[in-house]
């Protein structure tokens, strides 16, 4: 290769050179206390898999320079960062334990933030974040801040699903043994996807009803089917930002009802809804807040963040405190108070979870997930770290 | 900076040009990171996108390469420029996981505090990521213009990989001569 | 996002509002700002290099004398992965080298443009290829050059081997790749030259012919010692004659009116009890539109403190070599820029809270700090 490849010898008290590989010729002393290292662009550190509980991927929104975001990997343990994935604009994250994989949805422009757009889901492992394959989507995805549901890993791990919307609506399906593109089915008029326990997934449509759609073993919708309505969404809408607790989804609507939806069976079934607060508390205007406001474990347990200072629009404050709930007591379990507000809450999946909160100053806390004890404090996460994600070895999984 | 941290970096640096430069300020820097952790230089303070840096502390566990790898004032780093590998996932000698060492770069001679030596220091860039955000550090001991590029650090040394730059390294290549 | 009931609800609203008030409030949309096809002279050009975000560098323009943040920041355009900009005055537009990579931030195939665009819209007119070889790193002044009659563009590349390329700014075309072996960067002399400065310390010329094509080369005397006292990569022009400071306090005078730079004697900014005092910083020299000349003083310069910045910027008359006087900054700063003539003449200074201070020239009067956010803003070009 054309460059400098220079041996210079000064006369001054240093030299210099340039080195490819080992082939370096320096003096030696009479013994040498370090040894030479070896320099290659092999010399990548690997990172031990499966991934223990306590590991979260925090995404750089990076509000300042959006085509350039970031996830970066956490082990919450420690505050030690295990290493990153540089992405695009809007991107999302998806990943299956089973085949430890990362699945970044991404858009990119051929001239950085102008020129021809192209969508990309960017397969990584593990072990080592390293690129395995980029799937070309149609360059229609949804390009949205930070919502978890738009795009997911069906239960079975065969397909991810990714909503579209530009602005029609729809969703693609990708196989994920072959990582192509098998099927894209419309959608008119709804939104996310939210997968249930077998393989398929439903959607929150615009009217007030869902959307539950079947997939067949080929990524093909085999059945649409649209609920009756219930999410009056005029007078109180359920927010997106719903995490899974065990057999059922769990959203909160912006006034704090709790909205279960069961995805045991055939169809999601619409549970019963309660209340988070007392009326006592609503009236003093507690509400559900943050930016992503919920997490779940398969314990039944709920996480949600609440600020006292609700109002019509507070939907996405950060907030003061989050709040712990048995839902199969449907009971508060605990008030835990934040040491700096909420943007966005997960929990790790071990058996006592850990509540990790990305706060408004830019930092993630940790937070023993029951007792709400602060663990640690943990920074350098960028300009705009919006989201969490546990990413951890579970015994069951965590939202 | 502070008018007191800016009032000590001008005293250690006159300090500095009257002595054995290298080998004072080594001395120096372990003293005052253990006293009072003013950094020497402004420059040589570690800052993360948004701030300074507040990774965990490091070590590398080893007796005879002192210092902790996630501060600008590791003896290595004597002529870095840019993120600190060890804050992003690699190591002070190692890339993050899914980057690649470029091959190219410049190299720098840093004098171990241990051991009173000189080291030769190749300053090997992590490629294929974007910026990595944490742990930034300037130092420009033996740096040169770039019309000396061997000798400088200005340069995005991701080259014959793929263009974008991560973070620095700072492998050992070998003993440098006495002073 | 808003249901679609709700919107339609406030649209017919608004309908209502249109049909029954004859002077209806309704405004146009589509409105897009434009600015002046001149710029007025005092205006500059803040390149933020965003290190932190290469990918999404910017160059904004801005009023520097403006009292607000919105009446300060006039627009922007975008110089990905630290980008090189380049003013046009004859056609009224920037020219913006940058690089991108087809898969985004991680990479992929890499592309190098020149990106053009006009003054008054902020809008890409063009854009020309050059091979994807440019040196990529902190910004260098002298990374990128134009020839006097601003025709040809010329780009310095690094990979490592080194060459320039010539791009035609008239038929926005690529014309030739110079190979430059040895030396780095692209200073215009004359009208159809430029020199590139070589690792031991000579200059190499190449003479290129009306179209931009290479013609000829020759090679100095070694001029300095590269070891001992290089150059800045920066120089400051007046009258025809390129100022290079040194690391250790020097000026390097090279004549740029010929056809091939001819060195004069060196001088010192410092007398020889102030040796301590020494230039530093991303850019440590401009000249404004008089030819005066500022240099970014340290006051405890030494090994390895080139890049510091300073505390005082001290004021030269060129031809004399005579310092008129010595400016304290407000603040610690890294880099100078210039912009504005007559009256009008302004320094600034980006310190080290990466703000950018205003000052007026000759007297260095604080004028006010910018109100304008940039992470990393480390070049500042003028308008004028």
């Amino acid at each position: 290769m054309q460059n400098q490849m220079l041996l210079e010898f000064s006369t001054r008290r240093w030299f210099r050179l340039i080195c490819v590989g080992l082939s370096c010729l320096v003096p030696v002393h009479a013994a040498a206390e370090l040894p030479a290292e070896p320099v290659g662009a092999h010399l990548a550190e690997k990172i031990a898999t499966p991934y223990p509980p306590g590991y979260v991927m925090v995404h750089d929104f990076s509000f300042g320079a959006l085509v350039d975001s970031s996830f970066s990997l956490v082990d919450t343990n420690t505050g030690v960062f295990k290493g990153m994935l540089s992405a695009g604009q809007f991107a999302t994250l998806n990943y299956s334990l089973k085949r430890q994989r990362f699945y970044v949805g991404e858009t990119v422009h051929s001239r950085g933030n102008r020129g021809t757009r192209e969508d990309l889901i960017a397969v990584y492992d593990f072990a080592n974040l390293k690129l395995q394959k980029d799937i070309v989507l149609q360059p229609r995805r949804s390009n949205s801040v930070v919502l978890k549901n738009s795009a997911a890993v069906t239960a079975d791990d065969r397909f991810l699903v990714v909503f579209n919307m530009n602005p029609a609506t729809s969703v693609t399906v990708i196989d994920l043994d072959t990582e192509a593109i098998v099927s894209e089915i419309d959608a008119p008029g709804c939104a996310l996807v939210y997968p249930d326990l077998h393989g398929d997934f439903f959607m929150l449509c615009g009217n007030g009803t869902l959307l539950a759609v079947d997939l067949d073993d080929k990524g093909q919708a085999a059945a649409k089917t649209m609920s009756p309505v219930f999410n009056e969404i005029d007078l109180d809408p359920l927010s997106e930002k719903a995490s899974l607790v065990g057999d059922s989804w769990y959203f909160v609507t912006y006034a704090g009802e709790v909205q279960p939806i069961k995805v045991r069976g055939d169809s999601p079934e619409i549970l019963p809804r309660w209340w988070l607060a007392s009326e006592t508390e609503r009236k003093a205007n507690w509400r559900p807040a943050g930016w992503h406001g919920t997490a779940g474990h398969e314990d039944g347990l709920l996480w949600v963040a609440m600020t006292p200072n609700g109002y019509p629009g507070s939907h996405k404050d950060p907030a003061t405190e989050v709040w712990l709930f048995d839902t199969r007591k449907k009971a508060r379990l605990a008030k835990i108070p934040l040491k700096s507000p909420a943007i966005s809450i997960t929990v790790t999946s071990a058996a006592e979870p850990r509540l990790v909160v990305a706060n408004v100053e830019s930092a993630m806390d940790v937070y023993d997930g029951r007792t709400g004890k602060h663990l640690n404090t943990i920074h350098d996460l960028g300009e705009s770290p919006y989201q969490v994600y546990s990413v951890g070895i579970e015994t069951g999984k965590a939202n | 900076m502070s008018i007191f941290e800016k009032a000590a970096e001008r005293v250690t640096r006159r300090i500095a040009q009257q002595s054995s430069r290298r080998g004072f300020l080594g001395r120096l820097g372990m003293l005052l990171v253990g006293a009072t952790a003013i950094p020497l230089l402004p420059v040589a303070r570690a800052s993360s996108a948004g701030g300074p840096s507040r990774v965990p502390p490091q070590t590398t566990g080893n007796l005879d390469d002192p210092g902790d790898p996630s501060t600008c004032d590791y003896w290595r780093y004597c002529g870095i420029d840019g993120f600190l590998c060890s804050c992003c996932g690699g190591t002070q000698n190692t890339c993050p996981p899914g980057t690649e060492m470029s091959p190219l770069t410049w190299v720098g001679t840093c004098r171990n505090p241990a051991d009173g030596l000189n080291y030769v220091i190749s300053y090997n860039d992590c490629c294929g990521k974007s910026s990595c955000g944490r742990c930034l550090c300037n130092r420009n001991d033996d740096d040169l213009p770039i019309y000396r590029p061997n000798a400088n650090n200005d340069i995005n040394w991701c080259m014959g990989t793929t263009n974008v730059y991560n973070c620095s390294t700072a492998v050992i290549l070998g003993l440098g001569p006495a002073e | 996002m808003k249901p679609l009931t709700l919107v339609l609800s406030l649209l017919a609203l608004l309908v209502s509002a249109t049909v029954l008030h004859a002077d209806d409030v309704a405004e146009p949309m589509g409105v897009i700002q434009q600015l002046p096809a001149i710029y007025p002279d005092h205006w500059m050009m803040i390149h933020d290099i965003s290190f932190f975000h290469m990918s999404e560098g910017e160059v904004l323009v801005v009023d520097p004398l403006a009292t607000t943040q919105p009446t300060q920041y006039k627009g922007m355009m975008t110089a990905s992965f630290i980008g090189a900009y380049q003013r046009g005055r004859i056609r009224g537009e920037h020219y913006v080298v940058e690089t991108f990579t087809s898969r985004g931030t991680r990479g992929g195939e890499r592309t190098d443009v020149v990106t053009i665009y006009d003054n008054a819209g902020l809008k890409v007119k063009g854009e020309v290829i050059i091979p994807a070889k440019r040196m990529t790193g902190m910004p260098k002044p002298i990374a990128i050059g134009m020839s006097p009659d601003e025709r040809l563009l010329m780009v310095y590349n690094f990979t490592p081997a080194q060459s320039v390329s010539i791009v035609d700014l008239e038929s926005r075309s690529f014309i030739a790749e110079v190979p430059t072996p040895g030396c780095g960067f692209v200073i215009p002399t004359g009208q159809r030259s430029f020199f590139s400065i070589c690792a031991n310390g000579s200059l190499r010329t190449t003479h290129l012919d009306q179209a931009g094509k290479p013609a000829s080369s020759e090679q100095t005397d070694k001029l300095f010692d590269v070891d001992v006292d290089p150059v800045f990569e920066a120089f400051g022009l007046s009258d025809g004659v390129a100022h290079f400071p040194t690391f250790q306090g020097r000026v390097l005078p090279i004549n740029l009116t010929g056809e091939s730079p001819v060195s004069g004697e060196p001088w010192w900014l410092t007398e020889t009890s102030e040796r301590a005092w020494r230039p530093a910083g991303v850019r440590p020299v401009i000249t404004d539109a008089n030819g005066v000349g500022y240099f970014l003083m340290q006051p405890d310069g030494a090994e390895g403190t080139h890049k510091n910045g300073g505390s005082e910027v001290w004021v030269f008359d060129m031809k004399s070599h005579e310092r008129k006087t010595r400016l304290v900054l407000k603040n610690w700063g890294l880099t100078l820029g210039t912009s504005g003539r007559g009256e009008n003449r302004l320094l600034a200074v980006t310190n080290d809270q990466m703000k950018v201070d205003i000052y007026r020239l000759p007297g260095g009067e604080f004028v006010h700090t910018l109100g304008i956010e940039a992470a990393t803003p480390l070049v500042v070009h003028g308008a004028h």
